[in-house]
């Protein structure tokens, strides 16, 4: 009787490359990738992307030398392409809320008195994130057209305030971020009181790390979790505990739309 | 009492256990984001796992793509000529420091190891290179003192017991396993030539000899039922002899890198997947619960860079994020055992050392590091220089 002759193994390998070829390719189109990584990681998966296509060429020559598929192989398979299912449910808004709580370690904590001796000069100026007079975002006199970089007009991050805190204490700013509410915070503040968080990455978002400021005062504005929020306030200082809190006070909140990149890097 | 007919049966659905429990798994593992798309830290898991994956491949496909060069173009004989005769001992201590030239993160390591073994490099050099190379480079030292804004003591403290470490394994499991082999690719190996007397066999048989191999296992035209793609011929000797054309060891060396991605891809996933798990659910702040005893922020600390599963050059900064939470002493255990231990390596290792190995290299490298950490914390008690 002759022997069920099964398919050869090299077809589903060749299969599996495909898959993850196509999908490497459609992340990179678009930068839809920095939803994971950080932008400079492009280039990683462009090389990914040559290393795919030389394996699936080599593949096509050597399909008919390859052993009979088996349960093995088929199990196998399918659990390197399991990612594909998950970067396809995954939509662009980044890490949120449940992130947060998860990986933040207490209230927020800034290092103060280093910088004052040797000030960041390449962080924003306070004044051209936010015009007290006009009650509007608009550059300054020295934010002028040679002076901007390539994605347009310097945004003032959580992160410049994070690493130049004795630069902006004092003075009015806005940040985008999201909203958080949380029990200790809420026991330290009040009821009222919110995060503005936004996420730091290095490599990818496995290595997220949130940074944030306290609101103390969110009944003068309505936003819930996790929304997306253009805030103008105060920056201050306050020291609890012998630690240095971040503070944006007297809040004035925007709703915005997500944007391109949620990280910081 | 069972019959043996009892017990055939029993040891066959036993068998085929582990391929019901994986088909369950791979299922419903698809099934879930689509079905709870909606679900908050179902979102969060998604983002994280495809995440350390996408970060991961890369890595991967260049590691196994240098592995699939050194099986065509590296022969033993350079791999000999390269290793110290007179004091065998001293190739551990190089290869510890290999990284300093070749680094190398610790997804693409483990398929680059896996060749160069093939080619005679000694276990217990392997072990210090594998160990070694994604800690002891300079990618690592430039996150590490960004990480800690210039302080160099952490970084002079996270190479040198790093190196220190790499080079103790390596002199240990060298010693352990003198008479037996830790590696599994001996095993492939001697599969491999047992395949080779067999197609020897087989041609004398063809010419009246007697052999004891049953012809039908191997066919002139097709591979013995290993992880080798060559087309027409047995793969189980140098390559650079037979084949001269730079083209043909090229392709050659795709094929190997193939077989290399598959052979180690399916365990990146299964550590993703869990690494992923462990930071959706697992609350950081437990982490700080005993941040004050003696010991057991080290432990802790242990216990999360293996479940986080972050890559050298990122976790310098999750490290300085424990700042003034964590003594640094954990901070420096966490920053020593992510490189060499985490849960997608300890599932990559087992493509490379069998079973008894990586518990004994495990169990090694966690007692070193701990014990380090306990010497730091008590040397300097929590003021130290961090």
């Amino acid at each position: 009787m002759k022997k069920l002759s099964l398919p050869y193994e090299g077809w589903l390998r060749t299969a599996v490359l495909i898959l993850w070829t196509i999908e490497l390719l459609a992340l990179l189109n678009g930068d839809k990738y920095t939803s994971f990584l950080r932008p400079e990681f492009g280039i990683m998966l462009g090389a990914g992307v040559l290393f795919l296509s030389g394996f699936v060429i080599c593949g096509f020559f050597h399909i008919g030398s390859s052993r009979p598929i088996s349960l093995n192989s088929v199990i196998r398979s399918l659990i390197i392409i399991l990612p594909l299912v998950y970067i396809h449910n995954t939509d662009s808004a980044g890490l949120d809320r449940f992130a947060f709580s998860n990986r933040s370690t207490g209230l927020p904590v800034v290092s103060t008195g280093n910088q004052a001796d040797s000030p960041d000069q390449t962080a924003p100026d306070p004044e051209y994130a936010y015009n007290s007079n006009s009650g509007e975002c608009r550059p300054t006199e020295e934010n002028t057209e040679e002076n901007r970089d390539k994605t347009g007009d310097k945004e003032l991050t959580i992160k410049d305030l994070y690493e130049n805190p004795d630069k902006y204490a004092g003075e009015k700013v806005t940040v985008i971020g999201m909203v958080a509410s949380d029990k200790e915070l809420e026991e330290e503040f009040g009821e009222s009181a919110r995060f503005l968080f936004r996420f730091v990455i290095t490599c990818c978002a496995a290595d997220a790390t949130p940074l944030s400021i306290v609101m103390p005062d969110s009944s003068r504005f309505k936003a819930e979790d996790d929304e997306w929020v253009s805030a103008t306030g105060t920056f201050e200082i306050i020291t609890r505990q012998q630690e240095s809190i971040p503070m944006l006070k007297e809040t004035v909140i925007k709703e915005i739309k997500t944007p391109s990149s949620p990280y910081l890097y | 009492m069972k019959t043996t007919r009892e017990i055939s049966v029993i040891s066959e659905t036993y068998k085929y256990l582990p391929m019901l429990s994986a088909a369950i798994f791979i299922s419903a593992a698809m099934v879930a984001p689509v079905i709870l798309q909606n679900q908050n830290h179902i979102r969060t898991f998604s983002l994280i796992f495809s995440s350390i994956v996408l970060e991961a491949f890369p890595m991967m496909l260049l590691g196994a793509a240098v592995g699939g060069i050194i099986e065509s173009f590296v022969s033993k004989e350079h791999i000999g000529r390269l290793l110290p005769k007179r004091y065998p001992w001293l190739s551990i201590f190089i290869a510890a420091g290999m990284g300093t030239l070749f680094p190398v993160c610790e997804c693409a390591i483990v398929p680059v190891v896996k060749r160069l073994t093939g080619k005679g490099l000694p276990v217990g050099a392997a072990v210090a290179y594998l160990l070694g190379g994604p800690i002891v480079n300079p990618v690592v030292a430039m996150s590490t003192a960004l990480a800690y804004r210039s302080d160099y003591t952490v970084v002079a403290l996270r190479l040198g017991l790093g190196y220190l470490i790499a080079a103790g394994a390596g002199l240990f499991i060298s010693r352990i396993f003198m008479n037996k082999s830790a590696l599994i690719v001996d095993a492939y190996h001697d599969e491999r030539h047992a395949g080779h007397t067999s197609h020897i066999n087989i041609q004398q048989s063809s010419s009246g000899n007697s052999n004891s191999v049953p012809q039908s296992i191997f066919i002139a035209e097709k591979m013995p039922d290993l992880n080798c793609t060559h087309a027409g011929h047995c793969c189980c000797h140098d390559h650079e002899n037979t084949e001269s054309s730079v083209i043909k060891k090229l392709i050659s060396s795709l094929s190997h890198a193939a077989d290399d991605f598959f052979s180690v891809a399916h365990f990146l996933v299964i550590g993703a997947f869990i690494a992923a798990l462990a930071q959706t659910y697992i609350d950081r702040k437990i982490f700080l619960e005993f941040s004050s005893h003696l010991g057991a922020s080290s432990i802790m600390m242990i216990a999360l860079a293996v479940l986080l599963n972050l890559c050298s050059e990122s976790d310098a900064f999750i490290a300085a994020s424990f700042k003034g939470l964590m003594p640094p002493s954990a901070q420096i255990a966490f920053l020593l055992t992510g490189p060499m231990l985490d849960l997608k390596l300890l599932l990559m290792y087992r493509n490379l050392f069998r079973k008894r190995a990586i518990i004994i290299l495990s169990s090694f490298i966690l007692v070193i590091i701990f014990t380090i950490s306990i010497i730091i914390q008590i040397i300097t008690g929590d003021h130290l220089l961090l």
